[in-house]
């Protein structure tokens, strides 16, 4: 009797799975035809829990219009058949770090809904995890500050080390400095914070786009170029060890005087390691990495400062790699920020895994 | 068959919905009556009902017949969409769609309220939705929340930057879903499908750069145009075929503001700090301006125009009242201690300004100033109000509030 249920079970869902492997492949490549999109969509609806974890494992990375239709499709079923739903292979599913993130979040919510309160007994053991690792930062974050002082910095020092995205790192960090710590900002999140700058190059904010100045071919720490009020030399610069920014300004390099400048850094990395390059600046920015262009950003119109807004993914020999920066102003608008007002000019670099990790290098004392 | 849904995906303009971004006639206006004119949404008077919402957004809520839909999103940077639709009556949600974000930037965080990326207002047609979100994701759902078609635009043109995050609602008319997406990186207006989601046409916006109003459609000369306001320029566009048909550098850097039309006239207004201006759309050989304000028009909230009467407030509740055909000033008063942010808007004889401290503060539309009532909710509210048959429906940081007898 037990080998004719078996029987019968597999007789009658192996149609229904091959079903749902052509429809879940039609949606991971979804047609021009967006009613052949639809009906493929409605027939996975009907095939209901089969069609879930194959869903799930199935999930289109880099196709966020076919992640959504297999993502509705899901969701249609799970919100209609909560009863139905197979909790415990979607909480594994859910909880497996290596699973793609996107679809252990829409898993998790599936839960949650059927179970609400699973995703707060969740966060804390997931500090580390590459999807739901900042959730559980905020969850923290939030407990800390309803905390009384002592168990909050308590709170506070068991994540910092987790804390991947800068927003997040800034609210800790600061919070644990006003409680007498000295929480590494820079090296935590792998942001390149000694560099030597030089500018500005006399040149208008349009002209500046277009023009290469020589840095960009030839980089000598002891040369000199012509400025508008006399010779132009390489200076130190650091960053601000609390936010990681390289204030331009700071150091010498006004825009008032001219809208280009660079910055040149060396960075050691220990082993070969593939890096994503996050930066960000007021207005333009372009990065080299050993001579090769990584990011470009050239525009005539102004940008805000955001961090990580721009990545590249390079990859980066062992020993020393050579970041060279142009930075390019805009022309100054009619309205911005306060009357007289000194024009912001600052950048950040930083060195990351795909997650926001800062990556572990060095950079040589006393050279660039 | 294909006809059959091209034109039930057409909009269908009811006096008594609100199916779009500043309502059926897309201009902040209702011709109903018996709007509630006083509330206390911290008292609960005239409270008919009010329910949480899934995340943030400054979107307007939109209505059309039995259903009332706002998009939010939430999560870590807001990268989780949502479509949800409640019954007008109760309040009670019907349905909800989560979409997954494209990846994006993340949303600008430097002031609250807090913005996300949903603030947009969707277009409610009878058959369908269409909403569109900052991080690039159009999508067309059927009014049971059921995908119809969907695209990344992210994903097709590349990520869009805009400092603040887009809002530039979309339009549907003439079968198009027509969405204004200016950023700093490659601004375009584009026209698609209703139907299939199929670009129809786009068109590069060179030299324009971060705006957020909303395109408005005219008729001049029998010819409908889309017309854009952006980085101190109005564009008219072919709405047939994309083309640019002429342009006319009449505004500030940053446009916040929907436009509004009357017949062939139309009236804008950009930021920061900018004048209104009034364009004869009609004129020959291309659109001129007719007369220009003092600069002290609003950043944020658009204009509304009730009769032979332009009003608007500035971003700090100092509201004025033009008078449309000349441009010379009835009145302007201090309306308000809180921010402005929400758009006015007018129905049966009244015009309602909200602030960020969610008080609506209605005033006679009239020459002369005259404050009806000063309305708190008790919740700040970022999003323009919506009217429909008798309600009034706001859109707060954390509720949907639906207010009337």
């Amino acid at each position: 009797m037990f080998r004719l249920s078996i029987f019968m079970v597999v007789l009658f869902t192996a149609p229904v799975l091959a079903g749902v492997r052509e429809d879940i492949a039609a949606l991971k490549n979804p047609s021009a035809d967006p009613e052949a999109n639809r009906a493929a969509w409605d027939r996975l609806v009907a095939a209901g829990p089969p069609a879930m974890l194959p869903i799930l494992h199935t999930w289109p990375a880099d196709d966020p219009v076919a992640a959504n239709w297999l993502r509705t499709a899901f969701d249609q079923f799970a919100r209609t058949h909560t009863e139905k739903l197979p909790v415990e292979e979607l909480l594994a599913f859910a909880a497996d770090p290596k699973a793609h993130g996107k679809a252990r979040r829409v898993a998790l919510s599936a839960v949650e809904r059927t179970r609400p309160g699973t995703t707060v007994k969740l966060l804390p053991g997931w500090l580390n995890d590459p999807e739901f690792g900042p959730d559980a930062v905020a969850e923290r974050i939030t407990a800390a500050e309803a905390a009384e002082p002592t168990e909050a910095t308590r709170i506070l020092r068991t994540m910092f080390a987790a804390t991947t995205d800068i927003d997040q790192a800034l609210v800790v960090a600061k919070r644990l400095t006003a409680a007498g710590d000295k929480p590494d900002m820079v090296k935590h999140l792998g942001m390149v914070g000694r560099w030597h700058v030089v500018g500005p190059f006399p040149v208008s904010p349009e002209d500046g786009l277009k023009q290469s100045f020589p840095p960009e071919t030839k980089f000598d720490l002891a040369a000199e170029y012509e400025g508008k009020a006399g010779k132009l030399k390489w200076s130190a610069a650091t960053c601000d060890p609390a936010e990681g920014r390289v204030d331009l300004a700071k150091f010498g390099v006004k825009p008032d005087d001219g809208a280009v400048a660079y910055a040149a850094a060396t960075v050691i990395m220990p082993s070969p390691t593939k890096v994503e390059l996050r930066l960000s600046a007021v207005d333009n920015i372009t990065a080299w990495v050993n001579g090769k262009k990584a990011v470009e950003r050239a525009s005539e119109y102004r940008s805000m400062y955001r961090p990580d807004r721009y990545r590249a993914a390079v990859e980066l020999p062992a020993g020393e790699s050579a970041l060279l920066l142009k930075l390019t102003k805009t022309r100054p608008e009619e309205v911005r920020g306060r009357p007289g007002a000194t024009a912001k000019w600052d950048f950040l670099v930083r060195l990351a895994d795909d997650k926001g990790r800062g990556v572990a290098f060095t950079q040589p004392e006393g050279k660039k | 068959m294909k006809r059959v849904i091209l034109l039930a995906l057409l909009p269908v303009i009811a006096a008594a919905d609100w199916p779009q971004w500043r309502g059926p006639t897309a201009d902040g206006v209702s011709a109903e009556t018996g709007f509630p004119v006083e509330w206390d949404g911290v008292k609960g008077t005239k409270v008919r009902w009010k329910v949480p919402l899934p995340g943030a957004g400054n979107g307007s809520p939109v209505v059309l017949g039995d259903d009332v839909i706002v998009t939010a999103t939430s999560g870590r940077h807001h990268s989780e969409l949502h479509v949800q639709c409640y019954d007008r009556a109760t309040g009670k949600p019907k349905w909800q769609t989560d979409l997954t974000a494209t990846p994006a930037d993340a949303p600008f965080s430097m002031f609250p309220p807090e913005r996300g990326h949903a603030a947009s207002t969707p277009v409610l047609t009878k058959k369908a939705v269409f909403a569109l979100f900052g991080t690039g994701d159009l999508v067309c759902l059927d009014r049971a929340g059921k995908p119809v078609w969907m695209r990344s635009l992210t994903k097709e043109y590349g990520i869009i930057r805009n400092d603040y995050g887009i809002a530039a609602s979309p339009v549907v008319a003439d079968g198009l879903v027509l969405v204004q997406v200016d950023h700093l990186e490659g601004s375009y207006l584009l026209a698609a499908d209703a139907a299939t989601g199929k670009t129809k046409w786009k068109t590069a916006r060179t030299g324009v750069y971060d705006n957020w109003a909303t395109p408005v459609v005219v008729t001049v000369g029998g010819v409908k145009q889309i017309v854009c306001l952006g980085t101190k320029t109005i564009a008219g566009y072919d709405l047939a075929t994309g083309k640019q048909a002429w342009s006319l550098d009449a505004l500030e850097r940053l446009c916040s503001c929907t436009p509004v039309v009357r017949g062939d006239k139309l009236f804008a207004v950009s930021g920061p700090s900018g004048a209104n201006v009034a364009i004869d759309l009609a004129a020959r050989p291309s659109p001129k301006v007719m007369w220009q304000s003092k600069k002290n028009g609003p950043f944020v909230p658009s204009a509304v125009v009730v009769d032979d009467l332009y009003f608007f407030t500035d971003d700090q509740g100092t509201a004025s009242c033009l008078d449309l055909k000349t441009g010379a000033e009835k009145w302007r008063e201090r309306i308000g201690s809180g921010r402005m942010r929400p758009s006015p808007v007018a129905a049966g004889g009244h015009v309602y300004f909200t602030a960020l401290d969610g008080t609506t503060t209605v005033v006679k539309a009239a020459a002369g100033f005259e404050v009806v009532a000063k309305n708190p909710l008790g919740e700040e509210v970022a999003a323009s109000a919506s009217l429909s048959r008798g309600c009034v429906f706001l859109r707060g940081g954390k509720h949907l509030w639906c207010l009337g007898k």
